[in-house]
């Protein structure tokens, strides 16, 4: 036709002969019957119109014609496939009237055609844009119209979804977005659906944007479709929680909100959209979780039950649930602490107990009682022990198992950790004998329980030891105790190894730093070097010459005065420390007593020897005429020094003669205490009762009588006289008074000393700061009282070490060199 | 001295990048130019006219949205049987609105390979080896005397590379057209023609350098030619152009601040009655005419 266009002008082309050509085309193209259409003769065409300005109308009738074609053609078919089952869908009463295969089979019939409209139309507009391709890139752009393409899915969306389904009733889109929630709804109910066929209607209103400005958060999906679903799914799940908190057990609960959780991530990427797996996942773990959280685990059979009864997986679905709506776990950490405080508590309360309980007969259990007929006081501070081995005992059961519970179950989380080593902490020292039971839980092993170890387990022991001590606050205390009963197990000579002692040293050094061991390292030196003394002074002895078989042998403990705390042998009353000294010895014992001192200062001169008399112990052979069958007998006793004592005084007696308790203890000057207890072992204990006590009675009063036992008679070669005293059991209410007065002397002393460094290095600070530097400064040894550290610095002022700033804004000190 | 100069035995420079960019650029584009009339990888065949051109998809597809869209398979015809035909217009015809020059489409496929394109030369042509019908070749060669039309040509290959849109050839023509400064009336007309009928209005380039060259011209002998004359006649809106720009009111390239100038209708010479947005007036609201006179306010 070119040729009759001669006088070209845009006006001329004649618009309607071209357009019909294209018209025919796309409806070719509509009902797939492109492939014999020339790309080149249509976009020719097209060209054409656009060269002759009749871009504008070239665009609106494309819009026309699809517009048409999808109205009358395609809106049918798929209007087509709403059959019976899903037209009641959209009023909420549909559900009872068909059954929900009915539902799903028309659904599916629905959403097919629905698709393969949404994708014909793509496929087809795909094909008009290429043969639009200049149209495009010359019309719309200049014209700022949206391409065809997008045009033509504006079209879909308004002739198709947006429109009713017929008058009067809802759009299309409100129709697929039920019967897309309906087969949702069936999927979670456990029915099978094509996701994929959902999928492919999710693609479409993902593609689709409310308006021709296809602006991101504008699309339909987001708009028309996604809120109900969302709505709709927190309905649900907020009525299946609250179903299975009714209806199941608190572990089958979590499995089933994880399933869900899981389920619906799986939905978002099999069927709906993965952009919505955040948001539906959010929905999920407000309503079965974040919103049940708190009932979940007050369950009977929530987390209480769970600890109790050990269900570890159940804890750790717990624990992943609340993972999920809170980094902080803040429910679940709450409910650990309460049943680690409750059982906390019970454990302390059980000590408390055992340790008050009156004594009882004589229990089975009764391993330190065998050789000593104790009277009724010492029977209690056994229970005392007994109360202070279980309490470690069962705080460590306690740590163990909800360490495991920790590992297992909470994924090792560093925050509930952290919660639950402060409660393991709070309970530990919430009880006030805290620091002496684990002191004493630790002396019992040395003692004793590590006999038959190996060293592995001699190890884990240590470790466990090690574990409660860390929790400890006032490790002052602890350090009084631990001497105390290292002193009494190393002079006494109860420990079964000196090398796990100095493992455990070495464990504490790493634990609690240098200066807490410092004391302890001194008394094992303090050991070896009396060894050494010991054997040099025998050696001197030797070269003397003096090979009298009846001298004394001495073994002798120099300990350097302020490292020991020899109080603790001093189980009595201050008055007696000045007795101690003027103990009046037999002249065989005085005499090697003088031949070390002499030995001694020669040695080292200048240094004072304090005897510490109470604290010794003696082997002596006794004879008894009756002993064996009638028959004399030798015994080696074991015994006190002082008993020692006692003993000597009726070898140069005839066996026959008496003597008063004052009598003796005008001989020996042995403090009254001692005295009456050393005599109560020797004449009252019937397995040492080497003297006869007249009258006979259990307590020692003044004017009794004691005389040598003629008939004492005994099995036994060896004889260990139990002396009351060296009982190194927990503390009576007495020496605890003393034990916390020394102690807060002591950490007076410690305030002073870390105020003055404080100070010393920084010449002048306000008072809130030098609080907080100390109080951090000692929290590895204790935790200060702030009113002790305003005493103490008081005191430093009117010693003058510190004045006050009388000018500073607020209160300061400054440091006086 | 015997000592052995270092020179002598430092190894060559390493070439530069920029050199070794450069070379391999120019492997590249002779790679390319090397496929020009092969047939051994061929696997596309543009027929226009009388002339069958065998192509490369590789070369010619990605350069062209058009070729690109025309292969697709499973679409339109073209992408089944792996032939486009591009509908000619006789030979020698200046009316190519509908239809493209054989000659033009070839020097734009030459173009695809060669990145260049030269108008003169017509015999040896780099496709007669390709060519399938060398007699079309030798008689457009015969009867088209390219010399004679250089204006002309450049003006086609504008206006296919318009079409199938090869913006980086449209530049090339604009480029080859501008250079032509003393055309032949004939060639001048022939190519008024092309320009004003076979790319849409808004493509200003060689529109504006036409009416620059008309009006520049001292004497007037240029408007007095037939040719020239009928050409001007022939196409409508030439001559307000040329009316508006010999008054200095208009501009090359259409008005486009609005703000200051009138527009009165050159039909019925009543003024716009609202301002438009673009530089496209649309057509005049009372008789529909759609030429304007621009006035400076």
């Amino acid at each position: 036709m070119g040729n009759r266009f001669k006088g070209l002008n845009g006006a001329d082309v004649d618009f309607e002969t071209t357009w019909k050509v294209l018209e025919t085309a796309f409806k070719e193209i509509h009902t797939k019957n492109a492939s014999a259409l020339s790309f080149e003769e249509l976009y020719r065409n097209a060209y054409k119109i656009v060269l002759k300005k009749k871009g504008e109308e070239l665009y609106n009738n494309v819009a026309q014609f699809e517009a048409n074609w999808l109205s009358g053609e395609v809106r049918n078919r798929v209007v087509k496939q709403l059959t019976a089952p899903l037209l009641l869908l959209t009023d909420g009463t549909g559900r009872s009237l068909a059954t929900s295969a009915e539902r799903r089979v028309a659904g599916e019939s629905f959403l097919r055609a629905l698709k393969e409209s949404w994708e014909d139309h793509q496929v087809c507009m795909g094909m008009l844009t290429d043969v639009l391709m200049y149209m495009d890139r010359v019309y719309c752009t200049d014209h700022r119209q949206p391409s065809i393409f997008a045009k033509a899915m504006g079209l879909f969306r308004d002739q198709i979804l947006r429109s009713p389904v017929r008058p009067e009733s809802p759009d299309l889109i409100e129709v697929l977005t039920s019967i897309v929630l309906d087969q949702i709804q069936m999927h979670r109910d456990g029915e099978r659906i094509n996701s994929h066929l959902i999928k492919s209607n999710v693609y479409m209103l993902e593609g689709l944007y409310e308006s021709d400005q296809e602006v991101e958060d504008a699309k339909l999906y987001l708009r028309l479709f996604e809120p109900y679903f969302l709505q709709t799914s927190a309905m649900f799940y907020r009525e299946e929680g609250e179903r299975l908190l009714k209806e199941s057990d608190a572990g089958t609960y979590c499995k089933e909100a994880k399933r869900r959780i899981e389920e619906e991530s799986d939905r978002c990427r099999s069927t709906l959209s993965e952009s919505t797996t955040v948001k539906i996942q959010r929905v999920v773990e407000d309503e079965l979780i974040r919103h049940k959280m708190k009932g979940l685990i007050e369950m009977d059979s929530g987390v209480q039950y769970m600890v109790d009864n050990d269900k570890l997986y159940e804890l750790g679905l717990v624990f992943e649930l609340e993972a999920r709506v809170d980094a902080r776990k803040t429910e679940l950490t709450k409910a650990m602490q309460k049943i680690i405080n409750e059982m906390g508590t019970e454990i302390n309360n059980a000590a408390i107990n055992t340790s008050q309980a009156p004594p009882t007969a004589p229990s089975a259990q009764d391993e330190h009682g065998d050789d000593r007929q104790k009277p009724g006081g010492t029977r209690q501070i056994n229970q005392q022990t007994v109360a202070a081995l279980k309490w470690v005992e069962n705080v460590l059961a306690l740590k163990t198992r909800f360490d495991n519970i920790w590992k297992t179950a909470f994924a090792s989380d560093q925050t509930v950790h952290t919660a639950l080593e402060r409660s393991m902490g709070e309970i530990i020292n919430a009880f006030s004998r805290g620091s002496e039971y684990i002191s004493l839980f630790i002396d019992e092993n040395m003692k004793k329980g590590i006999r038959d170890k190996t060293e592995a387990e001699i190890d884990a022991t240590l470790e466990q030891a090690i574990t409660t001590v860390r929790y400890l606050q006032d490790k002052d205390i602890f350090e009084t105790y631990y001497k105390k009963h290292l002193c009494k197990r190393l002079l006494l000579k109860k420990s079964q190894s000196i090398d796990v002692e100095k493992q455990m040293i070495s464990r504490m050094k790493l634990e609690l730093g240098n200066s807490f061991t410092l004391k302890l390292e001194a008394m094992f030196k303090d050991m070896t070097l009396s060894e050494e003394l010991t054997s040099g002074y025998r050696k001197h002895v030797a070269q003397l010459g003096d090979a009298d078989p009846k001298r004394v042998d001495l073994s002798v403990s120099v300990l350097t005065s302020m490292t020991w705390p020899l109080e603790a042998f001093r189980g009595a009353s201050e008055d007696e420390r000045e007795g101690r000294s003027n103990i009046i010895f037999a002249a065989s014992i005085e005499r090697i007593k003088a031949g070390f001192e002499q030995f001694y200062s020669k040695k080292h001169s200048g240094r004072k020897l304090t005897w510490q008399t109470n604290m010794g112990d003696a082997d002596v052979k006794a004879h008894f005429p009756r002993s064996k069958n009638g028959r004399p007998m030798t015994h080696d006793i074991n015994c006190s020094t002082y008993a020692m004592l006692i003993l000597l005084l009726f070898n140069s007696l005839p066996s026959t003669t008496s003597l008063t308790l004052e009598e003796i203890q005008a001989k020996t000057n042995i403090p009254e205490n001692d005295l009456k207890r050393n005599l109560q072992s020797l004449a009252v204990a019937p397995k040492t009762r080497f003297l006869v006590k007249e009258p006979m009675s259990r307590e020692i009063n003044a004017g009794d009588r004691f005389s040598y036992n003629e008939n004492f008679s005994s099995k036994i070669i060896k004889i260990k006289v139990g002396v009351v005293s060296a009982g190194n059991k927990v503390e009576g209410d007495r020496e605890r008074k003393e034990t916390e007065k020394k102690n807060n002397d002591s950490r007076g002393f410690a305030i002073e000393a870390a105020v003055v460094r404080i100070m010393k290095q920084r010449k002048s600070l306000p008072h809130a700061q030098l609080l907080t530097e100390t109080i951090s400064q000692l929290s590895t040894q204790f935790k200060p009282d702030v009113n002790m550290i305003k005493k103490k610095i008081e005191s430093l002022i009117e010693r003058e070490y510190l004045e006050r700033i009388e000018e500073a804004a607020v209160p300061s000190y400054k440091y006086l060199a | 001295m015997a000592s052995i100069s270092p020179e002598r035995h430092s190894p060559t420079e390493p070439p530069s990048k920029d050199k070794a960019t450069q070379m391999s650029q120019k492997d590249l584009s002779n790679g390319i130019s090397s496929l020009l009339g092969d047939t051994e990888y061929s696997d596309l065949t543009i027929m226009c006219g009388q002339h069958k051109f065998r192509v490369h998809k590789a070369v010619v597809c990605p350069r062209s949205e058009f070729f690109r869209t025309a292969r697709k398979k499973g679409s339109f015809k073209e992408g089944e049987l792996g032939v486009i035909n591009l509908q000619a217009s006789s030979v020698g015809s200046s009316d190519v609105i509908d239809s493209d020059d054989p000659d033009a489409v070839r020097l734009m496929l030459v173009y695809l390979y060669k990145q260049d394109y030269t108008v003169v030369c017509m015999d040896t042509d780099d496709f007669a080896t390709g060519c399938d019908d060398a007699q079309a070749i030798a008689a457009s060669a015969g009867t088209f005397n390219a010399s004679d039309r250089i204006l002309t040509t450049h003006a086609k290959v504008f206006a296919v590379a318009e079409k199938y849109g090869i913006r980086s050839l449209k530049a090339l023509a604009h480029h080859y057209f501008a250079q032509q400064t003393n055309p032949t009336p004939e060639d001048l007309a022939e190519a008024i023609k092309v320009i004003f009928t076979t790319t849409p209005e808004h493509v200003r380039e060689l529109r504006d350098i036409v009416i620059k060259y008309i009006l520049t011209q001292q004497s007037p002998a240029i408007l007095e030619h037939p040719n020239i004359e009928a050409a001007i006649q022939s196409v409508d809106t030439l001559a307000y152009e040329l009316l508006k720009k010999s008054q200095g009111a208009g501009s090359y390239g259409g008005i486009r601040s609005q703000d200051s100038c009138s527009h009165i209708c050159s039909r019925c010479a009543r003024k716009m009655s609202k301002p438009t947005r673009n530089s496209c007036l649309g057509d005049c609201t009372f008789c529909g005419a759609d030429a304007w006179l621009t006035f400076k306010s």
